[in-house]
């Protein structure tokens, strides 16, 4: 059996380059991706910990993770679609109406 | 074997999610999140937590992502100029934070006390429905009400004014 530790640091890893890449691009869609791959490594440490621990609470929370992060990408290719519809772009450099 | 499963599925997930972290088009990133989520799904199966690992095949990866690309093949991009990454400073400011939260992990790691490995948990769907039904049923039937609202609020957020 896997140790447990080799689960966290998968799921570490893959938030830090989800962490990275929402540094790193401009590109609002690239943004989500990136989101979506931090979201993801959390319910991997979720999973690993149910595991662990031996019940179900992990996968529970997992699952609800999975229906939150679906309201939030639809949400945000929403507000997306009407960002590009008003603005003709996504890049996020060029949103600046709530800087000041 | 179970180990050569674990680290291929391991590999595949982090490599995939260095092409989203890295690419310049949003596309492949979006095909790459796609492969990286079926490998995570992988390491659910292989974890015990079957029905998580069928969810995310199926809602992440058929679902959220497709609606990704949708969205991406709707918003026709060819005209934006300005994709690429971020330059020079902002670059290297992105590296280092990405250096420091690995430190930062290395020591939430040190202090982590040795978890028990073996007690392992089936999470079949079976299983899974019952614990959701009973002991989760509330924070269950609220997510219900807020992916309703979350579609009616993308719904006329989307809409032609």
């Amino acid at each position: 059996m896997i140790p447990v530790q080799h689960y966290l640091v998968v799921s570490a890893l893959l938030f830090l380059i989800g962490a990275t890449g929402v540094f790193f691009h401009r590109n609002l869609v690239s943004i989500f991706l990136c989101v979506e791959l931090m979201l993801n490594a959390v319910n991997l440490t979720l999973v690993a910990g149910s595991r662990s621990v031996g019940n179900l609470e992990g996968q529970a929370l997992a699952l609800l993770v999975i229906v939150v992060a679906s309201a939030e990408a639809a949400v945000g290719l929403a507000i997306l679609i009407a960002l590009h519809r008003k603005r003709e772009t996504i890049n996020v450099d060029d949103q600046n109406l709530l800087r000041y | 074997m179970e180990s050569v499963v674990f680290y291929f599925l391991a590999g595949v997930s982090i490599l995939m999610a260095l092409v989203v972290a890295g690419s310049r088009r949003p596309t492949y990133g979006a095909l790459a999140l796609i492969v990286c989520f079926c490998a995570v799904a992988g390491l659910y199966a292989l974890s015990g937590a079957t029905f998580l690992a069928a969810v995310q095949i199926i809602v992440y990866a058929g679902a959220v992502l497709v609606v990704f690309l949708i969205v991406i093949m709707l918003l026709d991009l060819r005209g934006e100029t300005s994709f690429k990454e971020r330059t020079g400073a902002l670059r290297w400011a992105a590296m280092l934070v990405g250096v420091m939260l690995l430190g930062l992990m290395g020591i939430a790691f040190d202090g982590l006390p040795s978890l028990p490995t073996d007690e392992g948990v089936a999470g079949t769907a079976a299983a899974m429905g019952n614990f959701l039904l009973t002991r989760y049923l509330v924070p269950f039937e609220a997510t219900a009400i807020l992916i309703l609202a979350a579609l009616v609020g993308a719904t006329w957020l989307a809409r032609r004014s």
